[in-house]
């Protein structure tokens, strides 16, 4: 399986009245074909820029790509012009959003906004496009699709408008699906349902695909490979069974404990003590040294960088610096 | 709708029951002896409660006719038919134009937030809301008019024309540019502003991200997904402008001598011709009560999340 995309040293900074924001500092991060890439992280770690920095949506201003490589097919996408990332978007690389509420347009009818996408990338007439509408949203298990083609979004529910938006995103056969936290709004057994369908068609199509998520449990159902996120900088990166297996990253394992487990007793669940840092206001040496609790001296003065522990196990921390 | 007509139509006669003087006051000769009065009185059911009074008014209405004006000796129906279009043509032209100019300008002030471009439109809409149409109209016919003589001072047509069709059309045209002028300037400014908020609004919404995450070009993005959702609020003011179209800009067409309903409104108001003023105010009552019901039409029309299955 060969690399389909990879990020080298990713900088992507907000520059707001308040102070610059780096919200991806120096991220790497590669996907291989027919990957599940999961990256996990908690609100505002920089997962979603990052995410949104490869097809270049960040609203700029404020937002600015200020250094690294995205490489896409051989290409640097930080360097295509407006025309190349457009012939990208929503054809080999296209994105599922987190809120199915919000993200159709409710002026449209979803088969509008499936056959536009399709009309544009695919050369097609208007009627093929419809059929082939159709045919998606029977892909992904809309019943009655004949009827919901002509439905507007607000005639569904949640669940059946994350489909459309699933059957909108794999409608030219992208190679890479971005799914930013595509479960969040739904409720748990639609969950299910959805992830069950994105791991379905990623097999029919052999697709890669990025998955954002807070949620390790999906993590652990979907990924091939775990990039863990904290404050815009990857601080381990690991296969899906060692992350759960091996633990390296003092917040990987708070993050693990601070899952539910089915069947144990507990008041609480555990939590990691302390608040994401404030990222006009990042501490000095390791973003997470306040929160650690095996934080040592060095921690508080140098920043770890993220170093290959294992095959293809990698962590940035002072911990396990020795080790290597 | 029909209830609120009633209650309006209740209100009006009211209020000009309430005014000092009636029918006889303004029609009379001064001359007329006690006697003949009361016998007009009669005549006229003047002498009759107010309510059986409605009834007749009611009746009259119903049938179109509106009374005959005092001031212009003619039926009402008559004086307003003959200015109320002059009225239309030119605030049917203003609004086609401050449409065709504010919504655009809005969507470029919107999608270029805080650039030269929106500055330089945002100062535009604060001049062009808060200069006054009398002042701004007599600078533009001091400039006009006056020093470079491009256009006319004032009317509709040049005084004698016989012109019928396609010319009749142009001296229209021409006479109707400098007012056109004021009167769209008011309008563009504070569409503008609405479109840009609407916007505004819109361009940060998860859909717009989405379309661009499609690969659709900017202006399909802007101009398609982004625009029709902007309109839906701006739509529902388009509707309220009806009975503006006809109720004419009182200020300005009297500085511009344009023979349109603004004008016979304010004599009517000062010579007191009630049902001249009755009349004009039941239409635009009526008129008001269209551009709402027409507003919601649009509106179910524009917003599918409204319309009813």
């Amino acid at each position: 399986m060969g690399e389909l995309l990879s990020i080298k040293n990713l900088k992507t900074y907000f520059y707001t009245e308040d102070g610059v924001i780096k919200a991806v500092d120096d991220v790497s991060l590669s996907i291989r074909e027919g990957e599940t890439l999961g990256v996990v992280g908690e609100s505002g770690c920089g997962k979603s820029i990052t995410a949104m920095s490869i097809l270049k949506l960040i609203p700029n201003p404020p937002g600015k790509i200020v250094d690294g490589e995205i490489i896409f097919d051989g290409k640097d996408l930080t360097k295509a012009t407006d025309e190349e990332i457009r012939k990208i978007r929503g054809n080999k690389i296209s994105v599922i959003f987190q809120e199915p509420m919000t993200s159709l347009n409710p002026v449209f009818t979803i088969g509008d906004q499936i056959i536009e996408a399709i009309v544009l990338h695919q050369n097609m007439n208007k009627e093929k496009a419809r059929e082939k509408a159709i045919d998606m949203l029977k892909l992904v298990g809309i019943p009655r699709a004949d009827e919901v083609v002509d439905a507007y979004p607000h005639e569904l529910s949640g669940g059946m408008r994350q489909r459309a938006m699933i059957a909108m995103a794999m409608a030219c056969n992208p190679k890479l699906l971005i799914a930013d936290e595509p479960t969040t709004a739904l409720d748990v057994t639609i969950q299910a349902q959805i992830l069950d369908l994105m791991r379905d068609l990623k097999n029919k199509t052999n697709t890669s695909i990025m998955l954002i998520t807070h949620d390790l449990g999906v993590v652990a159902e979907m990924a091939d490979h775990v990039v863990v996120m904290y404050a815009g900088k990857v601080v381990e990166e690991a296969n899906v069974y060692e992350i759960f297996k091996n633990p390296m990253h003092p917040y990987t394992l708070g993050l693990l404990e601070s899952k539910p487990i089915l069947n144990q007793d507990k008041d609480r669940l555990n939590s990691i003590p302390g608040q994401v840092p404030n990222p006009l206001n990042m501490p000095e040496g390791c973003y997470f040294h306040p929160r650690c609790s095996k934080a040592m001296d060095i921690c508080r003065r140098e920043q770890p960088e993220l170093c290959s522990v294992k095959d293809g196990h990698r962590v940035a921390c002072h911990l396990y610096r020795e080790v290597k | 709708m029909i209830p609120v007509l009633i209650g309006v139509s209740i209100i009006i006669f009211l209020i000009f029951q309430a005014a000092p003087g009636d029918a006889l006051t303004g029609m009379m000769d001064p001359k007329m002896s006690y006697e003949t009065k009361q016998k007009l009185r009669k005549q006229l059911h003047l002498d009759e409660p107010g309510i059986i009074q409605y009834k007749y008014w009611v009746q009259n209405v119903l049938k179109g006719d509106f009374g005959e004006s005092f001031y212009f000796k003619q039926p009402v129906g008559k004086v307003m038919n003959t200015y109320i279009w002059n009225s239309f043509y030119l605030s049917l032209a203003s609004f086609i134009l401050s449409v065709l100019i504010a919504i655009p300008i809005g969507v470029i002030s919107a999608t270029r937030q805080y650039s030269f471009m929106d500055y330089f439109f945002t100062v535009f809409a604060l001049i062009g809301i808060s200069m006054p149409s009398f002042f701004f109209g007599l600078l533009l016919i001091k400039w006009f008019a006056v020093d470079i003589k491009l256009f006319p001072v004032s009317g509709m047509m040049t005084a004698g024309s016989t012109a019928v069709g396609f010319a009749k059309f142009k001296d229209v045209m021409y006479h109707m540019t400098l007012p056109l002028i004021v009167l769209t300037l008011g309008s563009v400014a504070g569409l503008m502003r609405y479109t840009r908020s609407s916007m505004l609004e819109v361009i940060r919404q998860d859909y717009v991200r989405t379309a661009r995450a499609k690969g659709l070009r900017e202006k399909v993005v802007i101009y398609k997904h982004a625009l029709r959702n902007a309109l839906i609020p701006v739509v529902t003011i388009f509707g309220m402008w009806l009975p503006g179209l006809f109720s004419g800009a009182m200020i300005t067409e009297a500085i511009f001598n344009w023979p349109g309903i603004g004008p016979i409104e304010l004599l009517a108001v000062n010579n007191r011709d009630y049902p001249l003023l009755m009349g004009i105010n039941m239409l635009l009552a009526f008129l008001t009560l269209l551009g709402n019901l027409i507003a919601d039409v649009t509106y179910a029309l524009v917003d599918p999340r409204i319309r009813l299955k």
